[in-house]
């Protein structure tokens, strides 16, 4: 079933949260701040004051949960990722840890927890070898990313994004309910 | 009747092993083979067996039986063709009972604690496709109160005969593992082949398996002394964690930790040259993961909704938990960790605890839960009007 993603008012959620996540931003200083995120109607265009080359390269996609602040994605890219891509973001004030999920058509490929602000798919510190086994990326693929506090909290969310191994596919990434083709 | 409980018997038995060989792999036809010259390797049997139900006569009991250590190493020989000419399986497995009910002919309630142990060496012979041991155990047997006083000495010292297969399932870089896949004779090995669910009568059998060959390359066996010592910390922090009644957040975390360390000393060595199966999954690190996590959710009200998130997380990163049914545990898991997300949900939303929604409705748009996601953004929703 296909969910589409759920409008809430960046006030309610800011009170309802003590404003942790919303009036502190986050996110670097060249990023958007949490009200202006939340309050884009459409937060799938919410890209505008990231760097140029990486906003060239970085997908976009709808916020895994409304309201709460973004993760500035830098990598991969939507298509071209290859099998085994770095996934890369930048700091979140106030983040103890990241989860990454990468989900696949047929369910999750890979997850991953850290500190870290980038990470391979299988995290391995080195780069794969030929021959060794290992989760990989394919076609229709979705990944996601929740930075949490020291309280295990989520402080702020990424996109729902898609990534290809290679040439873009078109497939948009629906939270709850993963790829979908374009219509 | 309808008063009488479903008797479940749980059997949660890993086993785990480790082969490691100063000769490269051959690997001409793709399948695995075992490689001329003398190889090493180590199994570790963990878990427990646990059997709850009623006898004809109506009366309670419940018996488990826990692995505490489990020392299996063995050494072969193997000719140029990939047979075992000369290979021999050192032993010694020890392990805990707990046996509770009411006895059947004076209606009293009994409560007993036993030790057991079963050692010895076996032959082995086969190849890397049917590894095969076979031979004579020694088993002991030792019964107390709950109080820790000896009662008796239940079996004294007798011999088995028991035979147990092993198969070479996959390779990683230079790491070749396997699993245990027939059994006779008797004993906690044994009991590990059966079925992951069973249910004859009043009884349900769980059970959950793994082991694991490691073949090292020319170049890994160079550093096999760390590789050894990395598999034997491994091999002790899934054992501890298998013997304890419910496992821990920490625990699990420690486990996976080892195991991706293992991993990474292996794709740094020079060469990686066993490329027999490149897209084959860690079945045996998934296969432990699942014992703990199948352990860990038939509890799942022992968990908050971080601690569930953070298990699914380790779940999916070691291939343990995945949402199609090529692998029915995997499955399994996937569904019951949706189950106990709408659990804690449910307890979150009765309390607007908002955060606490939040990471639900985070982990269930990442992880693909529809419902649970459509349910707890609807829960935001509400609680931020």
């Amino acid at each position: 079933m296909s969910v589409g993603p759920v409008r809430i008012t960046v006030a309610g959620v800011a009170i309802a949260l003590g404003c942790v996540a919303c009036t502190e931003s986050s996110t670097p200083q060249d990023s958007p701040s949490a009200q202006d995120t939340v309050a884009t109607e459409d937060t799938a265009a919410t890209q505008t004051t990231m760097p140029e080359e990486v906003a060239a390269v970085v997908p976009s996609g709808p916020p895994l949960v409304e309201g709460l602040t973004r993760v500035n994605v830098l990598g991969p890219p939507e298509g071209g990722a290859g099998e085994v891509p770095q996934f890369r973001w930048e700091p979140v004030e106030g983040a103890a840890t990241y989860d990454l999920v990468v989900l696949g058509p047929d369910g999750p490929l890979w997850a991953w927890s850290g500190e870290e602000t980038e990470i391979r798919l299988g995290a391995l510190p080195v780069e794969r070898p030929q021959g060794m086994g290992g989760p990989v990326i394919v076609a229709g693929s979705c990944w996601s990313l929740v930075a949490l506090g020291a309280d295990g909290h989520a402080v702020a969310v990424s996109e729902f994004l898609p990534v290809s191994p290679a040439e873009p596919d078109g497939h948009v990434c629906v939270p709850g309910s993963g790829a979908a083709p374009t219509s | 009747m309808s008063e009488r409980r479903t008797g479940t018997a749980v059997l949660v038995v890993v086993l785990f092993g480790v082969l490691v060989t100063p000769v490269s792999v051959g690997a001409q036809t793709g399948d695995i083979t075992f490689p001329a010259g003398t190889s090493k390797g180590s199994v570790m049997l963990g878990g427990s067996v646990e059997t709850e139900g009623f006898r004809s006569d109506d009366t309670h009991y419940l018996d488990r039986r826990t692995v505490t250590s489990s020392d299996i190493t063995f050494d072969i020989d193997v000719d140029s063709q990939g047979q075992v000419t000369d290979g021999t399986m050192t032993v010694d497995i020890r392990w805990s009972g707990f046996g509770s009910g009411t006895t059947p002919v004076t209606g009293d309630a009994y409560l007993i604690k036993s030790t057991s142990q079963k050692s010895g060496t076996l032959d082995l012979e086969g190849t890397a496709d049917r590894l095969v041991a076979t031979g004579s155990l020694t088993a002991e047997s030792s019964v107390y109160d709950t109080d820790g006083n000896f009662i008796e000495e239940v079996s004294g010292t007798r011999e088995d005969e028991v035979g147990w297969v092993f198969q070479a399932t996959g390779i990683t870089c230079g790491m070749v593992t396997g699993k245990l896949v027939e059994a006779w004779g008797s004993g906690l090995m044994v009991s590990a082949k059966f079925p992951r669910k069973v249910r004859e009568g009043d009884s349900e059998t769980r059970n959950e398996l793994v082991s694991v060959f490691r073949l090292l390359s020319p170049d890994a066996y160079a550093d096999s002394e760390a590789l050894a010592m990395r598999i034997w910390d491994l091999n002790e922090a899934a054992n501890s964690l298998l013997a304890e009644p419910t496992p821990t957040v920490a625990g699990l975390a420690t486990v996976l930790g080892i195991a991706e360390s293992l991993r990474a000393d292996l794709a740094r060595l020079e060469r990686c040259e066993l490329a027999l199966d490149p897209s084959g999954n860690e079945d045996w690190l998934a296969a432990i993961l699942q014992s703990l996590l199948v352990k860990a959710l038939e509890r799942p009200e022992l968990w908050n909704a971080q601690d569930l998130i953070t298990m699914l997380n380790m779940g999916v990163r070691g291939g343990a938990v995945d949402a199609i049914g090529s692998d029915p545990t995997a499955a399994e898991l996937y569904e019951e960790f949706g189950n106990a997300l709408e659990f804690a949900l449910g307890e979150a939303i009765a309390s607007s605890d908002l955060p606490t929604i939040i990471d639900i409705a985070a982990a269930s748009a990442s992880y693909g839960y529809s419902g649970l996601y459509e349910a707890a953004t609807a829960a935001i929703e509400e609680l931020s009007q």
